[in-house]
């Protein structure tokens, strides 16, 4: 029920819609006394935030072009075997596999004589393209109808595994080995009982004021899968499929392809403040160490996890401690050890699992890696902060057979993320 | 800086950002503040109770396009007003009834234009105060008699007379200025 605005009151409103008052002069510095000051936290949050930022940048740049270098040179390498090179490949074997290969070692001449044969007729073309053709199909269709069969009828002449003589020898090693291994294990712990032990000692002994020592959980990655190809461990596949035949067409074939996956990684440390600047670190690494590998052309594939349990020793220099960030360097070292594995091996035909295996994987020698990285940790207080140490491992070639992503690229950037408490 | 931008940092108590939105605004609300109080004196301590109020509730308001901050700072200051107002209880001042002249001739539209603003601020910081701000809400805030009624305790009636008459005093004041000075 309003009534239409007269046109005067309309114009007036008009004029004085933007009508401005000129305020006081000192209005301004009036109402700067009176209101709250700017809160501490956004100025500073955004230093911050452009602090971290600019620091994980430059730490990510350093590495990851040592990453990229590495990359580069790095890619599938294609090992060929010849039939008459004979391969020392070491140890992947189970007991059951040398039940299998010691009533064997009679077979070995003849079959390494049908090997010869095989690979001639390969290699010098005698034939004809398609006599050879038709020789390596018959090959593949005999080893296909075989490894189907392969479990029941270890026990039998035609299916008895070609054996190197050296391989006899390797057997008693590994009958030492493991034993030793396991004592080497038992050592291991100890040690690292031992230096629990001391580190705890020297925590009471030496009580210090806060800060001095911190815990860390962490969780680490390496750098992500490479292609790798190599040969399958003889041992292995001996012990697997037990047949002549198959073996020869493993010999004379492509290669396995190894995929490995990034490593997963889990620990916790301890840190203890030796002077103002520098700190020794250690404590308990798990990693895992996952690989996939198939040939082409063959119906098998193969799976090998790894599970490792490390020491890390470790050196941080403090470069920087602010209120909320701290960045430091770190260099060290650690020492490894492979304490459980296994390699599955699955025989897929035209997408079906026709057959799965598991078999343990015992690497006897221990993994060394040294390496350096940077840290920056954000801290939440006193007590509490997150860190990221971005950084590069080099990891030493343990001697074994067993192909790791370590074996591939020794050279991994890596990045360990996780909480350190301090007190 | 944008409006948005100006409100993001004014809502996280940036004192630059803060500074920039009295320089851009004080001038306007003042004036909104004039229109309610009578006196710039009043008005200038509303206008800093106002802004005061504004930096410390920026978590309200939140940005709706184009005049929105300047729709919400203007809300704020009548509402600072009123409530100065009320505190000088103008409620017993709306009852007043003046006594007007029956016949006023209303202004022409043209004529609005010939009076200065200042002046038609200040004729309107004549009128008594119940006059006055049921004037500011209607006319200025367009506020419906039912909204005025709401906001000042009043009912619909009292609001819809009070603007009558307020209008009438008004015109008869412009119209007193123009003959005056021989606009």
């Amino acid at each position: 029920m309003k009534q239409e605005e007269e046109k005067w009151v309309s114009a007036l409103r008009n004029s004085l819609a933007e009508y401005k008052e000129p305020p006081a002069a000192d209005g301004w510095e009036n109402l700067m006394k009176e209101i709250s000051p700017a809160p501490v936290v956004p100025p500073k949050r955004s230093y911050f935030i452009y602090a971290a930022a600019a620091a994980i940048i430059l730490l990510l740049l350093i590495p990851a072009t040592f990453f990229l270098l590495n990359e580069s040179s790095g890619g599938v390498k294609k090992y060929n075997q010849s039939a008459q090179k004979t391969e020392t490949i070491q140890s992947p074997v189970t007991k059951q596999a040398e039940e299998k290969i010691a009533p064997a070692l009679k077979a070995n001449r003849i079959k390494e004589n049908m090997l010869a044969i095989n690979s001639m007729v390969k290699s010098t073309g005698a034939e004809t393209k398609r006599g050879v053709m038709i020789e390596t199909k018959n090959l593949a269709a005999i080893t296909e109808n075989v490894s189907e069969a392969d479990k029941a009828a270890v026990s039998s002449e035609t299916e008895k595994p070609i054996v190197i003589e050296e391989k006899k020898e390797q057997i008693d090693k590994q009958h030492k080995s493991t034993e030793q291994q396991k004592r080497v294990q038992k050592g291991n712990s100890a040690t690292k009982r031992r230096s629990e032990q001391s580190a705890e000692r020297d925590l009471f002994s030496r009580k210090r004021i806060e800060g001095d020592l911190a815990i860390a959980l962490y969780t680490g990655n390496g750098s992500g899968s490479s292609n790798q190809t190599s040969y399958m461990p003889m041992s292995t596949v001996t012990a697997l499929y037990g047949d002549a035949l198959l073996m020869a067409y493993y010999r004379n074939s492509q290669p396995v392809e190894w995929k490995h996956k990034q490593p997963v990684s889990f620990g916790l440390s301890v840190r203890k403040k030796i002077t103002e600047h520098l700190a020794l670190e250690s404590g308990a690494t798990y990693t895992r160490l996952e690989s996939e590998g198939k040939r082409t052309g063959s119906s098998l594939r193969y799976n090998q996890t790894l599970h490792y349990v490390g020491i890390p020793l470790r050196l941080n220099y403090l470069i920087l401690d602010k209120r909320f960030v701290s960045l430091y360097l770190s260099g060290g070292g650690m020492v490894e050890k492979s304490v459980s594995g296994k390699m599955d091996t699955e025989t897929v035909i035209s997408g079906n699992l026709i057959n799965k295996t598991t078999e343990d994987v015992n690497v006897k020698p221990l993994q060394w890696s040294v390496g350096g990285a940077m840290g920056v940790q954000f801290n939440a207080n006193k007590h509490f902060g997150l860190f990221a140490e971005p950084g590069l491992m080099y990891y030493f070639s343990d001697g074994s057979k067993v192909e790791t992503i370590r074996k591939e690229s020794p050279l991994n950037f890596n990045l360990q993320m996780g909480l350190r408490m301090t007190y | 800086m944008s409006e948005i931008e100006m409100t993001e940092r004014c809502r996280a108590g940036d004192n630059i950002a803060r500074k920039e939105l009295y320089e851009q605004y004080a001038g306007q609300m003042l004036g909104i503040c004039y229109r309610y109080a009578g006196d710039r004196d009043t008005a200038q301590d509303l206008l800093h109770d106002g802004f005061v109020k504004a930096f410390s509730s920026f978590d309200k308001f939140s940005y709706r396009g184009e005049g929105s901050l300047r729709a919400w700072l203007s809300r704020l200051m009548v509402n600072i007003s009123l409530d100065h107002l009320r505190k000088n209880d103008i409620n017993r001042q709306i009852i007043t009834f003046e006594q007007l002249p029956e016949n006023i001739e209303e202004p022409e539209e043209e004529d609005i234009s010939l009076v200065p603003k200042q002046v038609l601020m200040k004729l309107i910081s004549e009128l008594p105060d119940g006059y006055r701000t049921v004037f500011n809400l209607a006319v200025m805030e367009e506020l419906s008699h039912k909204e005025i009624g709401e906001k000042l305790g009043i009912n619909e009636r009292t609001s819809s007379s009070q603007l009558f008459r307020a209008k009438k005093l008004l015109a008869k004041k412009i119209n007193e200025y123009i003959r005056d000075n021989n606009l």
